[in-house]
């Protein structure tokens, strides 16, 4: 085996890509936007953007953390983009879902998440609904890690309070 | 308290919430979807496209656009000096246009393109500095405010500060509500926004020009849902998310039976449609998901539906916004997946270059909502272009005049553009517009852990804001998310 094969058996295909990160980029999503169903298209549209860019997001020391970036970077612009539009869309009002979510208790935790300090909301996000280590969290959000250890610890603290208030 | 000492208490509730968010966390992880993959796999092919129609050469527009932000992810970038750059026409070699999106033959009702003529060349910038000492006609701007809150929904306190000295006027609470209704109130000068009849289970949307009125819904009045999703999001529907066109008012129509989307100038005078063919089958589309279906952005005579329009241009992209020149005569359109700006001539139909070869182009903070338009026919947009800083760019379109500033040089910022969009977002004080020279602007750099925004005009320096993360001229008031 040349080194160019020996090169190519370490690289993870798309395929082990999508199933492995889908779990954790969902539930990023879902934390973020607070809805079941956006959060499956933004994690379809984020995965799409990894095929196109495979060749080289393959070789990258993390790709699960290119698509945790590019994902958050999404979402961000969801919200934009989706309260801007309320003015201009209807909500179709139904007495229950149809698709099963998250319960009540989850959505009420991440809303509180969503309250928090940007870079701490985004540690927590990825932390506990990625379920990405600390040192995976550091190089996404391109801080150290003991920056990533003191905003998980400073967002217990807050969401402690907010969810007792 | 020392770090070596620890309170049982709050190490109590660390561990409780600890707990908590791993249990909440976990409730939110779902396996993917069976058929998800294959999903992906055929939104990956639809934009590896390629396309011909009769006698033209075969184009792989989307393709070369991949291309191209892969190689701009590879590049370097040496940082240049924060100067503002200027051009004028005349003062460069001509450039050819980029390629041209060639139409799937003759659409019904409509003329075919005009194969894009030369346009007025995209002058290269110049380093000269502009020093312009006319005051700015329309008056400086009354006030800027910058936000500094940090909560995604757009909670936080705004500072009111006078740009020409500085002076902080006042810091209070942000009102998003009343950031939003200045916002609409303010960019209503540009677009035209059509009535909507929230009353009708159809969500209809009507706009008029000359006693002639097109209505067409939010989704189709005569296909029933074929699968609901959460209360907070519009059930998905067949027929590609496309719904019926109505004209009324006039003899006769050659516009499309269904759209996505009808955007008219502001002078009422010309109208674009944006649709596609669907599949027999039809496409399960949603509020946010892939459309499956080529769509071509048409345009016509506002006041005559009957003569036959002309097509801009097909994309398999999805088309995020379409905004219309304040003078009528030009087209912004953006497409998804890369959020870059394309500008049409509506008369003729050619595509006009904006940017240089190689350089991308996105919109500036809200361009995806209320356009970016400034003027007559000016677009504000931010451009990432190989060995140079991201940047601020104004171009007239009719004239070909160009301003470009540069993020200041030293700010950290990195210069490298980035194929996951933009991380410069960029704003004109739209209300006090006079001409490119005396622009008031913001502009903010982003990384993953600091935002640092700057204002200023061409004749001055750009002037940082600590601590910001937008920054804005009232009355616009814009917050985030607003």
């Amino acid at each position: 085996m040349n080194d160019r094969e020996l090169e190519l058996t370490v690289l993870v295909s798309f395929e082990d890509f999508y199933r492995y990160q889908y779990p954790g980029l969902v539930a990023v999503a879902t934390a973020l936007v607070g809805s079941t169903e956006t959060a499956e298209d933004m994690t379809q549209d984020t995965m799409v953007k990894a095929l196109v860019r495979w060749g080289r997001v393959q070789r990258l020391e993390q790709p699960a953390g290119w698509a945790h970036r590019v994902l958050l970077n999404a979402c961000v612009s969801w919200w934009r983009r989706r309260r801007t539009e309320g003015l201009y869309l209807a909500r179709l009002r139904r007495t229950e879902p149809s698709v099963a979510g998250p319960s009540p208790e989850a959505l009420a935790f991440w809303a509180a998440v969503r309250r928090l300090p940007e870079r701490q909301r985004d540690a927590v996000v990825l932390h506990y609904a990625g379920d990405r280590p600390v040192a995976d969290i550091a190089a996404i959000l391109g801080v150290p890690e003991g920056t990533v250890r003191s905003d998980l610890s400073r967002a217990r603290a807050a969401l402690a309070r907010l969810l007792e208030a | 308290m020392s770090g070596d000492q620890h309170d049982p208490d709050r190490d109590a509730v660390d561990a409780r919430i600890d707990a908590l968010a791993r249990e909440r966390g976990s409730e939110l992880r779902r396996p993917a979807p069976a058929d998800g993959l294959a999903h992906v796999r055929t939104v990956r092919r639809r934009q590896q496209v390629v396309r011909t129609a009769g006698g033209v050469g075969v184009i792989a527009l989307l393709a070369i656009g991949v291309n191209a932000i892969v190689t701009n992810d590879d590049g370097t970038v040496a940082p240049a000096d924060s100067v503002v750059e200027t051009s004028t026409p005349g003062t460069t070699e001509p450039t050819t246009t980029a390629a041209p999106t060639t139409t799937p033959g003759t659409i019904a009702g409509t003329t075919p393109a005009t194969p894009p003529a030369t346009t007025p060349a995209t002058p290269a910038p110049t380093t000269t500095p502009v020093v312009d000492d006319a005051p700015n006609a329309a008056g400086d701007p009354s006030a800027l405010y910058w936000w500094v809150g940090t909560d995604l929904q757009g909670n936080g306190d705004q500072t009111i500060v006078d740009p020409v000295t500085g002076a902080e006027i006042r810091t209070e609470p942000a009102d998003a509500n009343a950031s939003m209704q200045a916002q609409t109130e303010q960019t209503a000068r540009f677009v035209l926004r059509p009535t909507i009849d929230e009353a009708n289970p159809a969500f209809s949307y009507r706009l008029e020009s000359d006693g002639i009125g097109y209505g067409w819904s939010r989704r189709p009045s005569d296909a029933p849902p074929l699968a609901e999703s959460d209360p907070d999001e519009l059930a998905l529907y067949d027929r590609c998310g496309q719904s019926e066109l109505t004209v009324d008012g006039a003899s006769s129509s050659v516009l499309p039976a269904r759209v996505r989307n009808v955007v008219m100038s502001l002078d009422r005078q010309r109208l674009i449609t944006i649709g596609g063919e669907c599949p027999a089958d039809g496409t399960l589309v949603g509020q946010t998901q892939y459309v499956a279906v080529d769509q071509t952005v048409q345009v016509f005579d506002a006041r005559n539906p009957g003569a036959p329009g002309r097509a801009l241009m097909t994309t398999s992209d999805q088309i995020e916004a379409t905004f219309f020149s304040p003078d009528g005569r030009y087209l912004a359109v953006e497409q998804f997946t890369d959020q870059r700006y394309r500008v049409f001539d509506n008369d003729s139909g050619a595509e006009m270059a904006i940017a240089p070869e190689g350089c991308r182009v996105f919109g500036g903070r809200y361009s995806r909502f209320d356009g970016p338009w400034v003027g007559e026919s000016t677009l504000v947009l931010s451009v990432n272009c190989p060995d140079q800083p991201s940047a601020l760019l104004m171009v007239d379109v009719a004239t070909g005049d160009q301003l470009r500033v540069p993020v200041p040089a030293g700010s950290g910022f990195p210069e490298v553009s980035s194929t996951d969009g933009p991380f410069l977002t960029v704003e004109v004080d739209v209300a006090h517009f006079d001409r490119m020279s005396n622009a008031w602007f913001t502009m903010c750099a982003a990384t993953a852990d600091r935002t640092t925004c700057w204002y200023g005009q061409p004749s001055r320096e750009p002037v940082e804001i600590p601590g910001a993360l937008e920054a804005s001229f009232l009355p616009l008031g814009f917050t985030i998310g607003g």
